[in-house]
This record gives C-alpha cells, structure tokens and sequence, in this order.
C-alpha cells in the first residue's frame, strides 16, 4: 500500500489543486485506505460546511476582479505592473474612510488599471489586417460606445486552466509622462481644469460630510504585443479560423488618457466616488484590421466563427469598446444608465482592519466620456447606486 | 432582511479569526485558485492547503461558539424561499 496523506494533500484534492499526477495517485490510495478516506470526508464536511455558510454573502474582493478570470490571467499582471509608476494618489482619499485603506487608499489607481486592462484587451486581442494604409503610420480607436459580450463559466476556467503568463502577449506597459493629480474645490473647477463638463450626482444619500474633487493629469502609456504568444493562445483554444497579422507586433501600442475628474462624497458609514474622463485614445500599429481583430476577441470570448463574424459585422469597431463580463455570476449584471448599457457589480471587501463593506461599482460609457460610479457602506443596508448614476443626468 | 442579516453574522464571525485566515476563507470561497491565493497572501503555493483546512475548522468552530450548531443555519437555509 502507498503512503498515506496528509491534510494538505487531502484538502488541496478537494478542490483539484494537486498537479494532475498527484491528484490520480492519491485517488486511488484512497480506494485502498480507509483512513485517509475517513480523513477526506471529515475535511469534505468541513468545506460543504463554511461553503454554505460563505457561497452566498461573500463575493469576489474586487469587482473588477470578477469582471473575468481572464483579465487577471492574462493581463492584469502587466497591466498592474504600469499602474504601480503612476503616482499614488494623496492619501487624504482615504483618511475619509481611514479604516478602509485597502479598497480606498487607490481609487484613482485602481481604475486607471481597470480601464487600461479594458483597453489592452481590446488592442491585445485585436488581430492585424492586410490593410495597407501606406501613408498613415498609426490608426486611431477612440471608444464611444460598448458592447458587453458574455463569457461562460467554461470558456473562463478554459481560459484559467491554460495557465498562460499575461508577459507572452504584451511587454509591460510603461508610462511616457509625469502624471499628476490636484485637488480642487468644486465641480465647475475641475470641469475648468479638464476642458469638458463633469456630472455630478443630484440625489446622494442623506448625511454627506465630506465632498473632494481631484483632477487627474493625462497619462500617456505604451506597451509592446506579443504576436507569437497571441498566436499561441489561438493555438490552445483551437481557433484556426482567424489570423494574427505580424504588423500587431511591430510598433508598440499606445493608450493616451485625457485627463481625468475624481469626486467623492463620504460620511463615516458610506463612500460615494465618481471617476469620469474622456475613453483612452488608443493607437495601433498600421496595418491593424480593427474588424478582423474584433473578430478574434469575440471568438477567444467563446463565440462560434458564425457567430463572431455576424457580431463583428455590426460593430463599429473604431469606436467600440468590446468588455467581457462573466455569464453565470449573478454578481456582475448588464443594466442601463440614462439608456445606456451599463455593468454593474456587487461585491463584499475585506479590509486589513477586518471590517467588510457592501460594495457596487458600475461602469458605463456616455459617448466618448466613460463613467465609473462606486459605493462603498459598511452597512448591511442597501445603497441604490443605480439610481445614484441615473441621478447624473 | 434574513438574508442581510446572514451577511452581518457571517461577517462578524470572520472578523474573529486572524486576520490570514479571514482573507484566506473569502478569497477561496469567492473562487479564487490556490496559485492566486497564495501570490495575493504571500504564502507559498504548496501551504494552501494546510492552511485551508485549519481555516475552515477555526471558521466552523468560532460559529458554533457564536451561533449555536451548524444545523440551525442549514435548516434556515433550506427553509427560505
């Protein structure tokens, strides 16, 4: 008889973390032992019981996290790696809620990292064209409009299981310019400071006591694709009915962010926070096909190529931001904002104090400014964010 | 309300154990892999486990202690709508 296992063997098999090997060589030691059976169901128990307990109140720490497995595979390492040179952003964010520091210490750095892993999904998965603009080095994609495609459960742990390192597609991004951010005293100051109106909510909960404005210099960001790893990606998902142009891989790829308005208005219990600007002008290589690239994204989304190419068809590809939202999580939900689509997320955070907040943020874009709302309560108590969002226009 | 309620139990609970193992409990439970686990705590990939089972006992152990048994709460469950 093989030797028996231990608890971390035992409880990682449950969950069928143990490398494929392992996994078999235990199942069949537990056919033989009864004692590392008996083990295996007291652990068993123990997971069906905080799982019941936890399934449900506990959602993903990060919404953004949630928005797919995978952006966190695949491009959230890079992309996260860029966020840390832009400045952090002054700590008085958080001293509104000091006890909540993990979540709200960043909130400008936390989007700017969710809207340039959005854009680099975008400009990453975007195949390359046997267009040739030969006057015309760069084509410009400015998002105006989004369309959000699901993505089911099995395309995400397929996508997960595959085990890719986000460095094969694109180089880490770097920031070309000094970034800065100022607080300023209102809305209309900030609105000056922009050159573009900045909305604010009309109908916030009761008991606000603290208001902050910040604007947010322009931020300009380059990274490089990987053409080859893209190609492999392809590969593994068996996709052999579209192509990857080499152009995609020969100029680097800009995203330039005009500047950005944040506004937060807090009490000790809740935080509101509005982050707007203008969609990140991104610039590709020339010779990018941005119908066929789309084409691409939809199908490593799960789409059949019928399905792709209908889709791809009618959308206008140099102004839409295609976004990934997970199929089968109640968590994350299309809703519309003023008529426009919006996603909206829920979620649960831990923060290293140990207290939890109800958080929601949803995202929506409004021609060519993007939005994204977050409330955060320490209360168990429902905020309605969306009629917080609706109440901007 | 139940339901809210359930929340704020669940959460007072977690608060109770270390803090590692409350972070542990919600990142696993919320579907995250052991490899992200273990790069999002800085703790080897290959303790997880360990770590896990110890966790979940603690977790079941501090909300007998606060709540009673654990069937209280699975018949609460399954008698909701």
């Amino acid at each position: 008889m093989t030797e028996c296992y231990d608890e971390r063997q035992l409880r990682a098999y449950l969950d069928d973390a143990l490398p494929t090997p392992e996994q078999l060589r235990l199942n069949t030691h537990l056919g033989n032992c009864s004692h590392c059976h008996a083990r295996l169901d007291e652990l068993r128990e123990q997971m069906q019981q905080v799982h019941a307990l936890l399934a449900e109140p506990i959602t993903p720490p990060d919404a953004y996290g949630a928005l797919t497995r995978f952006q966190q595979r695949h491009l959230w390492n890079t992309v996260g790696a860029s966020a840390e040179a832009v400045p952090a952003p002054d700590t008085s964010w958080s001293t509104i809620m000091s006890n909540k520091a993990p979540f709200w210490s960043s909130p400008a750095r936390r989007i700017i990292v969710a809207v340039v892993a959005l854009v680099a999904l975008v400009g990453v998965l975007m195949l390359p064209p046997v267009q040739t603009l030969a006057d015309q080095l760069l084509q410009i994609f400015r998002v105006q409009q989004v369309v959000f495609v699901p993505i089911s459960q099995e395309r995400m742990d397929e996508l997960e299981n595959l085990n890719f390192d986000g460095n094969l597609f694109v180089s880490e991004p770097t920031v070309l310019n000094e970034s800065e951010e100022v607080e300023v005293a209102s809305a209309a100051e900030a609105a000056a400071a922009v050159g573009y109106p900045v909305r604010e909510p009309s109908s916030l909960p009761v008991g606000i006591t603290e208001t902050e404005f910040r604007v947010y210099d322009d931020m300009l960001v380059e990274f490089q694709v990987d053409v080859v790893g893209v190609r492999s990606l392809l590969d593994l998902l068996n996709i052999t009915d579209v192509e990857i142009p080499d152009a995609l891989g020969e100029q680097p790829v800009q995203a330039a962010f005009e500047p950005m308005v944040g506004s937060s208005y807090a009490n000790e219990s809740y935080e509101v926070v509005v982050m707007q600007g203008r969609s990140p002008e991104l610039s590709l290589p020339e010779g990018v096909d941005l119908r066929q690239m789309g084409t691409v994204l939809l199908r490593v989304l799960g789409m059949s190529p019928e399905q792709a190419s209908e889709m791809a068809n009618t959308i206008d590809w140099n102004s839409t931001l295609v976004v990934p939202f997970p199929q089968d999580i109640s968590d994350v939900q299309q809703v519309q904002v003023n008529g426009k689509p919006a996603l909206l997320m829920t979620g649960n955070n831990l923060s290293e104090g140990g207290s939890y907040t109800e958080d929601v943020q949803i995202y929506w874009q409004d021609g060519d400014t993007f939005f994204v709302l977050l409330v955060s309560s320490l209360d168990t108590e429902i905020i309605d964010a969306l009629s917080i969002a609706e109440s901007m226009y | 309300m139940e339901r809210a309620e359930e929340r704020a139990q669940v959460r007072a609970v977690l608060a109770r154990l270390p803090e590692r193992q409350s972070k542990l409990l919600v990142l696993r439970y919320a579907g995250f892999s052991y490899t992200e686990i273990a790069t999002t705590l800085g703790i080897a990939a290959g303790s997880v486990g360990t770590l896990l089972a110890r966790a979940e006992r603690a977790f079941i152990a501090q909300y007998q202690q606060t709540h009673g048994t654990l069937e209280d709460v699975h018949l609460a469950r399954r008698s909701m709508p």
